[in-house]
């Protein structure tokens, strides 16, 4: 009982880091095609000051 | 590829076999070349930095993934992967446990630190911040003059890693490996500063997020014996072996180290810094902590499952690239190298640009007024140097016994030398500026000193002494101190 517990943390532990990796690499794909279209913006504001 | 043991025998025996080999190591090579050309791409596809402010902090135009990824690539170096796979297969769970400090750490940032930090107008760097809230010059400098030693000690492990796994791919010697893997760091850092930094990081993030979970995966389901009850029992095992292994002082020390050593060192501070908002600033570090954890369980693991598979008396380092040689085809084994060389390469780069711009920002900008454009010159230069620097020492001139042990020792220095400092400049509404330099001054020296005095112990310990002597001497300065220094 306990051995099937600890596997399937240890399974689920690995598909969530898996996971972690899909999501930055989307992040990076959008980042990187977007790159030539946008130039970054100069955004130097806190979120705190934007809002106001 | 090198030759392993036994060749000339089978190469009797079957005629196909330097056929076979030939194949192998064609694809080998193939798979580790293909990796650095998509890397290539990726680092252009980044392009070059035009002003100081994108070099240095990526316009504070980063998103909170690649920030994340940015973050944990940086901090699983060869040590969080390699080294924890070796610490699970001798001590099961318990560097697990000793791992969630190093979580806690990166939450307790995320929720206190990392946000003010970010808040911090026109801050570059950890130094900026320093010399921003004491209001002195010299705060700023002696933060930058740790910053920069700081990084370039940790660059030097860095570099001598990555040195091996080139050396042991394509059989250099081991002054080209750590030159070739210092200059082609270098270079895309150089020309693309942070950004190309965070979005190189967050490619290699993604190469050993997807390749070491796929690896204990396909070791759970075909290799191991027993299923889970036997992975169970021999995790109950090695714990027990490496809680008994261990004084309780050698684990205060370590847990120390693991909750502190790392505390926003530049390449962290500088992510918290350039992210776009308060808000992704604080979530990259909370999410980073408990990325950390997952990480640590699935290293571990790796480490558990190699106890009924390789010898027992395999040494830690070792355990990974045994069980892949043992589970994989030899292509494994350069996948490895892969996965090896996007580990080491993703901490490296992140530290030869913060060394870079807290160089620049920290120690030459507060003695002499330059424009943006010698600033961006300077940081690129800077860079180089850096490399440069810690490929000689990694090629010889300065030896330590381990990775994990160059890594102690810079842990050693950081956290005494730079955290009460900033903790308490971040928290205190009028920081005085004696206690910060007092405090930087007795952390750092303590913690050398220890270093050469009791070299056995520091290796975990010297981290608590030097700590207990940097408040101390923050406690006196700024009981002494006045308002400015």
């Amino acid at each position: 009982m306990m051995g099937a517990l600890v596997m399937i943390g240890v399974v689920v532990a690995s598909v969530l880091v898996m996971a972690s990796g899909v999501w930055v690499a989307s992040a990076l794909i959008a980042a990187i095609w977007r790159v030539d279209r946008t130039s970054p913006p100069s955004v130097s504001k806190t979120s705190d000051e934007s809002r106001r | 590829m090198k030759e392993r043991s036994g060749t000339p025998d089978r190469a009797i025996e079957d005629p196909d076999w330097f056929g076979n080999k030939a194949v192998h190591v064609a694809l080998s090579v193939a798979l580790v070349i293909a990796y650095v050309v998509v890397l290539t791409f990726v680092a252009i596809r980044a392009r070059a930095a035009r002003e100081y402010s994108e070099f240095s902090l990526a316009k504070r135009a980063l998103p909170l993934a690649l920030i994340f990824g940015s973050l944990c690539a940086t901090y699983v170096g060869p040590a969080f992967s390699i080294g924890f796979v070796g610490k699970g297969f001798q001590s099961g769970f318990l560097f697990l446990i000793i791992g969630l400090a190093y979580g806690l750490q990166n939450i307790l940032v995320g929720v206190l630190i990392a946000p003010r930090l970010r808040a911090l107008e026109g801050c570059h760097t950890l130094g900026d911040a320093v010399g921003h809230r004491y209001e002195s010059r010299t705060c700023q400098v002696l933060a930058g003059i740790i910053s920069v030693g700081l990084c370039a000690g940790f660059a030097t492990v860095m570099v001598s890693a990555g040195g091996l796994v080139i050396r042991d791919v394509f059989a250099l010697p081991l002054w080209a490996s750590v030159a070739l893997i210092a200059a082609v760091t270098a270079l895309y850092t150089t020309s693309g500063g942070l950004r190309a930094s965070v979005v190189t990081d967050a490619f290699q993030f993604t190469a050993f997020t997807l390749l070491l979970p796929l690896i204990l995966l396909v070791a759970l389901a075909f290799h191991l014996k027993g299923g889970g009850t036997a992975f169970f029992w021999h995790a109950v095992e090695a714990t027990r072996q490496g809680v008994g292994s261990m004084t309780p002082m050698e684990l205060v020390g370590l847990l120390t180290s693991f909750l502190l050593g790392e505390t926003l060192i530049p390449p962290y501070a500088n992510r918290a810094l350039a992210s776009r908002t308060t808000e992704s600033s604080r979530n990259s570090f909370v999410l980073g902590g408990l990325f950390s954890v997952i990480w640590f369980l699935v290293m571990v693991s790796l480490g558990i499952v190699a106890r009924g598979l390789i010898p027992d008396d395999t040494k830690g380092d070792h355990v990974l690239l045994n069980l892949v040689k043992l589970i994989l085809p030899a292509e494994g084994y350069a996948l490895l190298m892969v996965v090896s060389l996007s580990v080491i390469m993703s901490s490296l780069d992140s530290l030869l640009n913060a060394g870079a711009v807290a160089f620049t920002q920290d120690i030459v900008r507060p003695l002499r007024r330059f424009s943006d454009r010698e600033a961006l010159s300077t940081g690129r230069v800077a860079t180089a140097g850096i490399a440069a620097c810690a490929a000689v020492a990694a090629a010889g001139a300065v030896k330590f016994p381990s990775i994990i042990d160059g890594l102690l020792l810079c842990y050693a220095v950081w956290a005494p030398a730079i955290l009460p400092a900033l903790g308490f400049g971040l928290w205190l509404k009028k920081p005085r500026p004696p206690a910060g330099i007092a405090s930087m001054v007795a952390g750092a020296l303590v913690a050398v000193t220890f270093q050469f005095l009791w070299p056995q112990a520091s290796r975990t310990t010297a981290i608590l002494p030097a700590l207990g002597a940097s408040l101390g001497a923050y406690l006196i300065g700024h009981l002494l101190g006045g308002r400015r220094g």
